[in-house]
């Protein structure tokens, strides 16, 4: 297990060094000049020597690799400089960004799991019947449905129509934990419910298909209850894979959390990169591509540690 | 299909009829879409930039079928000729990403040694940054057009037919008629392209619609974010991002980019669908 988790480890550590030459390359290099970009291009009232001046305090006069090493080490350290267009330095806006992003996505990811495996259990125990065609319409409609186009629409009748939910803004959990939930529900829908389609039928086909094997047989043969072997027997072998799954996921409900923080306006990284993006804040939008990564690649190792745990042969098959 | 739990030959034919329909409506959405952004300007005579400040905000009538916005813009005309740019980023995005990723993969899955350790290694990598991301990033680099999002999408989506290639090409490089044709003096390039990319057709038209479905999202999502096509040119994003202000009074102006959205993802997801059952 001890090697299996250090090969894991490294495969980890390699895949964000590649990361962060993909992101510095494309930030460096093929942006250009980052100083035209802060100072403004070839109408900016800026002189010759302000343009140098910055370029020295910025570090852009260096040679490439040793930007690069600058800016590792900043982010091994936590020093990654001020930011441009906000009143803090970079490390404190993407850490107080952080744990808003990562409790949408927690919250969407529970939401998301609870109700399409409930679906896709129900769809697989009454396969064929009329409730088994509504839910797998259902998955195939909620699956095509838009972040932000479902933010839009909540908003509408959450807040617009029922009145019950706020349409925007964030408060901490531990300032007001109850008003924090309520302000979570609607974003997590959102980022949640294209989810919640391909759970739900990702969950119904392994299920089935598990359904087909010898121990099944065997336990339906002694008499178990067919639910009782659905989920004693379908489900426990299914959570590896759908784990699985749940991790590769969590990369797209990153990209998605992006999309609907904008929308409800919550102080997320998400907003954070968008912010940034608009106001050419060059550190910021390569710190946050990063961390995002970061996050993202965190969770698969963990889903890979997991699996191993539970599996012995992954150890040696990966 | 095999017999057993809890199968039956009614639940059989049912799965099937479901992939007829699947493909038949999702090629009729997406053939709707196509000849929306074709014809547009046979369907309608409003010009989607022409402001109107006698009818801001009018509710649809039958000059104006889906009404009009907060501009007095006629919503169907920018409807129909976003869908032209989102089409063509779309489209650019899955031949592009094609064209270069299943090479990528013939060549990996054949060859092995370093060039896959490469390849393998930069998909991963461009994988694990979310493709929204991605694309926001390089929208921040390029900034925003039509063509931006074209080769976002292209360089996004690249590991996605890379590695499905790579992986078909290492299974049927197994096969039999692999070591036949390699005996019977087939050249590697001739091999790759006439024998096994031949035999990879379904999971490769497959990846393409998923491409596609999530083309139109991130195309839309780059729009809604302001950083995709600039205003005032229509895109499905845009509309709908404009239309939010307006939302207690107006709410069909975010309903109608909203369902367009929906159905032009629905529309790929079907035929993904629909060829993921012939496999």
């Amino acid at each position: 297990m001890t090697g299996y988790v250090l090969r894991r480890l490294g495969a980890a550590l390699g895949l964000l060094v590649v990361i962060s030459i993909i992101t510095f390359v494309l930030t460096h290099v093929v942006l250009g000049d980052p100083v035209q970009l802060i100072l403004g291009g070839q109408g900016s009232f800026a002189t010759q020597d302000q343009f140098d001046a910055l370029r020295t305090e910025l570090g852009f006069d260096q040679p490439l690799y040793h930007q690069y090493v600058t800016w590792i080490s900043g982010l091994l350290t936590g020093d990654l400089g001020d930011s441009y267009t906000l009143p803090m330095s970079v490390s404190g806006a993407i850490s107080s960004a952080l744990p808003v992003t990562l409790e949408l996505a927690v919250l969407g990811t529970i939401y998301y799991v609870t109700l399409g495996v409930t679906v896709g259990l129900l769809s697989a125990r009454r396969r064929g019947t009329r409730l088994d065609t509504v839910a797998s319409t259902a998955s195939t409609l909620f699956q095509a449905v838009p972040y932000f186009a479902l933010a839009v629409a909540l908003i509408y009748v959450g807040s617009i129509v029922l009145g019950i939910f706020p349409p925007s803004g964030y408060v901490p959990f531990t300032e007001d934990p109850l008003g924090n939930l309520h302000h979570m529900v609607l974003p997590v829908i959102a980022v949640g419910t294209p989810f919640a389609g391909v759970i739900a039928r990702f969950t119904r086909g392994i299920v089935l298909e598990e359904m087909e094997k010898e121990h099944v047989k065997a336990a339906r043969a002694k008499g178990v209850s067919s639910t009782r072997v659905l989920l004693n027997h379908g489900l426990r072998n299914a959570s590896i894979p759908l784990m699985t799954t749940i991790g590769m996921n969590t990369g797209v409900l990153m990209g998605g959390a992006v999309v609907v923080e904008e929308v409800f306006a919550m102080p997320g990284i998400g907003s954070l990169l968008v912010h940034s993006i608009l106001g050419r804040d060059l550190l910021v939008v390569q710190s946050t591509v990063l961390y995002i990564s970061v996050v993202v690649i965190a969770v698969n190792l963990a889903v890979d540690l997991l699996h191993g745990l539970g599996d012995p042969r992954m150890r040696v098959a990966a | 299909m095999a017999t057993g739990f809890f199968t039956s030959r009614r639940v059989a034919r049912r799965a099937g009829k479901g992939r007829g329909a699947a493909l038949y409506v999702g090629a009729a959405l997406l053939g709707l879409f196509v000849g929306g952004a074709i014809l547009a300007p046979l369907i309608t005579w409003h010009d989607p930039l022409t402001t109107n400040s006698a009818i801001l905000n009018a509710t649809p009538s039958w000059s104006h079928p889906l009404g009009t916005d907060y501009l007095g813009r006629d919503m169907l005309s920018r409807v129909l000729y976003g869908g032209r740019t989102t089409l063509l980023a779309v489209g650019i995005g899955v031949v592009g990403s094609a064209a270069i990723g299943i090479p990528l993969g013939l060549v990996a899955g054949y060859f092995r040694g370093p060039v896959e350790i490469v390849v393998v290694a930069v998909c991963d990598a461009l994988l694990a940054i979310p493709s929204l991301v991605l694309a926001l990033a390089i929208a921040f680099v390029l900034g925003p057009s039509v063509a931006t999002i074209s080769l976002a999408l292209v360089v996004v989506k690249i590991p996605y037919f890379a590695r499905i290639t790579r992986g078909e090409t290492i299974a049927l490089k197994k096969r039999p008629f692999t070591e036949l044709s390699v005996v019977a003096g087939c050249s590697a390039p001739r091999l790759l392209f006439k024998h096994l990319l031949p035999n990879m057709r379904t999971v490769l038209l497959v990846q393409a619609a998923v491409v596609g479905s999530h083309g139109i999202l991130v195309t839309a999502s780059l729009s809604f974010l302001g950083l995709g096509i600039p205003p005032p040119h229509p895109s499905w994003g845009g509309m709908l991002k404009k239309a939010v202000p307006y939302l207690e009074i107006a709410p069909w102006q975010a309903f109608v980019p909203g369902v367009v959205i929906f159905l032009a993802v629905l529309s790929f997801n079907l035929l993904a669908d629909a060829k993921r059952g012939e496999s």
